[in-house]
């Protein structure tokens, strides 16, 4: 836990009720969610606290107003803030025009919405984290509007039976429902009512290059993970660069900021999909499993071996149910997926698609990308690059 | 007033159960202003072992919800016994059970479930309210009447209203978020992994064996693999097997060997364990 220096605090204790009293006001602006109850809470804390001890007070007021991790771990500076006035002061929640971006003919577009304004309640300006330098950072504007065509994706996969469900066997009558509708039949079970079964939620392993390559479509990426993890899935989250990273509790997070670079510090630049896909499966293999999707979010530039990244591929394939591959620079004029990793890639895939930007992912959320397809992969021809010899793998200018 | 939350520090002590100063202080909020509360934090600190704790120091009855995805108001605050209605019906028709209708909605065909039991014991239990993240959505809406009134309303009945409110503990390991609603009911205390420290002294409450520099040990080897990236950190639980284990067979000492042989009861999954072997043991025995 950690300590503030609550010295000076009980100086104040003729005017405390006015200060808990523009305390909520005041942590509103730091996107608190309080009001009035809270308050009256705080008022009766007073009440029952011993006011000689001012970490009491702290305490007290910590259990009332805050209500997440994140105001957790911010509330003691707000503390310290309004009740001592000093301490760090944070960036409040602020309402301001958006940046023109227009001129920005590529990367992750920002949808302007009705009221032209963008929140930065959740940003490190306001947060605990004041300061930090985010690897991936979210799209604040986007959040919602990629959750709504998430959402839209959702129907696409395939819900494997729940654990009471049983293949083969005759569905079981639900005693309780039959016995309880009898009643109204003077006890005679006339109606039979059947088990229902709930299916499981889809599981979905999503694996996002974070190479330097990638940088500009990060923030469009971290809102597609964290949609992900907002719905009625199984959903894993990893990073990968040189390694693997599992970031799925630092996404799936109500109000998402992103990952901080001190979050990712064992990740070094440059790309090996195929180590990282080994990672995957050596550390994570109880996630791989036949009803398992699994999406990988890379440009496919990739320094490492094209062996490891072959086999790597073709046994991940073999455990799961269906393989989207999102490179976002698909749409580019020119791109040919002709790298390397690319060309590895492609018989092991079921899909390949451009996904950069909202309407990029609405149109391949429309394209049915994670409609299982029954017949087995049908292996492309394998296109050999001639700019990459066997065994040295691309060169990623980026990383 | 300090005088009270020092008390109950040291009777959840005395529980088995070491609490810092901000969580007896919450606790005792809790009790006093009659409001729920609401534990989030990894799995392991000791969440669902304060409930215990806390029934324990005040000599109560615990009562648990354990949270499951599906689980519904039948299972969590009453049933009717449908079996004895049917039957009472089958009778009131033959004549055995005499001729007026028959009331089948009276406390004999009610089965009370955890949450309706919490209102009616008395006196007043703690009700620990585990997981509850687990549960679905509709479950939660189902909770806010509970916690708000410490009432339960059936229709059939009418409503029930705790003469004494239970203790609520409810915990959660934010697999998902819980609703702003629920949130608002409850008071908030976030447990996280304890210090060192606070982990050597709770160590040598549940392990009086292991000499205290080793304890120390245990906790620092275990903070540093907490912050290992492993698919399960050890909790709580997991450090007191290992003291344990270590007491047992080491007679007061933690060397690379014990390590080696104890690694299960810290880690429980092999991937955890590859992940610890390569980047060697002796990480451990000597953090």
């Amino acid at each position: 836990m950690e300590r503030i220096d609550l010295s000076g605090l009980t100086k104040m204790t003729a005017t405390l009720i006015r200060q808990v009293q523009d305390f909520a006001p005041f942590l509103r602006k730091y996107g608190f969610r309080v009001g009035t109850p809270e308050t009256l809470a705080a008022l009766k804390c007073l009440e029952e606290a011993d006011l000689s001890m001012p970490e009491q007070l702290f305490f007290a007021l910590r259990s009332v107003y805050a209500r997440s991790p994140v105001e957790w771990a911010s509330f003691p500076h707000l503390f310290e803030r309004h009740f001592l006035n000093r301490g760090t002061r944070l960036e409040e929640k602020k309402r301001v025009q958006l940046e023109d971006r227009s001129g920005h003919s590529r990367g992750p577009a920002v949808t302007q919405d009705h009221s032209s304004t963008v929140s930065f309640a959740m940003q490190p300006g306001s947060s605990p984290n004041q300061g930090e330098r985010y690897a991936l950072q979210a799209d604040s504007n986007q959040l919602q509007a990629v959750l709504a065509v998430t959402k839209r994706a959702l129907r696409q996969f395939d819900s494997p039976p729940g654990r009471r469900f049983r293949r083969g066997g005759r569905d079981r009558v639900n005693l309780r429902a039959t016995m309880r509708e009898s009643v109204r039949y003077a006890g005679e079970p006339l109606r039979l009512r059947w088990q229902q079964y709930r299916p499981d939620r889809p599981s979905v392993v999503l694996l996002i290059d974070i190479s330097g390559s990638m940088k500009e479509y990060a923030p469009f990426m971290t809102a597609l993970a964290w949609s992900f993890t907002r719905l009625r899935l199984r959903s894993e989250v990893f990073v990968f660069s040189t390694r693997l990273k599992r970031v799925t509790h630092l996404v799936a997070r109500k109000a998402v900021k992103g990952i901080t670079v001190s979050e990712l510090t064992e990740l070094k630049g440059g790309t090996r999909i195929g180590e990282a896909l080994e990672e995957l499966q050596h550390r994570y293999g109880g996630l791989l499993r036949r009803h398992t999707f699994v999406i990988i979010v890379s440009d496919g530039f990739d320094a490492g071996h094209p062996e490891r990244l072959r086999s790597a591929l073709q046994s991940l394939s073999e455990r799961v149910r269906h393989m989207v591959w999102i490179n976002p620079l698909l749409g580019d004029p020119g791109y040919e997926p002709i790298s390397s990793g690319m060309t590895i890639a492609r018989p092991y895939i079921h899909r390949l698609v451009d996904v950069h930007d909202l309407d990029s992912w609405r149109e391949a959320v429309e394209s049915q990308i994670f409609r299982p397809i029954s017949d087995p992969v049908t292996p492309l021809p394998l296109i050999l690059d001639s700019a990459s010899p066997s065994g040295e793998g691309d060169t990623n200018p980026e990383v | 007033m300090n005088n009270h939350v020092e008390k109950l520090k040291k009777n959840l002590r005395e529980a088995n159960y070491v609490a810092d100063e901000g969580l007896a202080m919450v606790l005792y909020l809790a009790q006093r202003l009659g409001r729920p509360l609401l534990l989030e934090g990894p799995a392991g600190v000791g969440k669902t072992a304060l409930a215990k704790a806390v029934s324990a120091v005040r000599g109560v009855e615990l009562i648990r919800l354990q949270c499951y995805e599906g689980l519904d108001a039948a299972h969590a605050l009453y049933d009717w016994d449908y079996p004895k209605q049917l039957l009472m019906t089958r009778a009131t028709l033959s004549g055995e059970a005499g001729n007026t209708a028959p009331d089948i909605y009276t406390d004999r065909f009610l089965i009370e479930r955890p949450l309706l039991r919490a209102l009616k014991t008395k006196p007043a239990p703690v009700l620990l309210i585990d997981e509850v993240d687990r549960a679905d959505e509709e479950f939660e809406a189902l909770l806010l009447e509970f916690l708000s009134e410490f009432q339960i309303t059936i229709p059939e009945r009418g409503s029930f209203r705790a003469a004494e409110p239970p203790t609520v503990i409810l915990t959660s390991n934010r697999t998902r978020d819980l609703s702003d609603a629920l949130r608002r009911r409850c008071l908030y205390y976030w447990l996280d992994y304890p210090s060192v420290e606070q982990e050597a002294a709770i160590i040598a409450l549940h392990v009086p064996d292991v000499a205290p520099a080793i304890a120390r040990q245990i906790a620092r080897a275990v903070r540093r693999l907490r912050k290992w990236s492993l698919l399960k950190p050890p909790g709580m639980a997991e450090t007191i097997d290992w003291a344990r284990a270590v007491a047992e067979l080491a007679a007061g000492e933690l060397d690379e060997t014990v390590t080696q042989l104890t690694l299960g009861c810290l880690l429980k999954t092999q991937e955890d364990m590859e992940l610890v072997r390569e980047k060697g043991l002796a990480q451990l025995w000597n953090a």
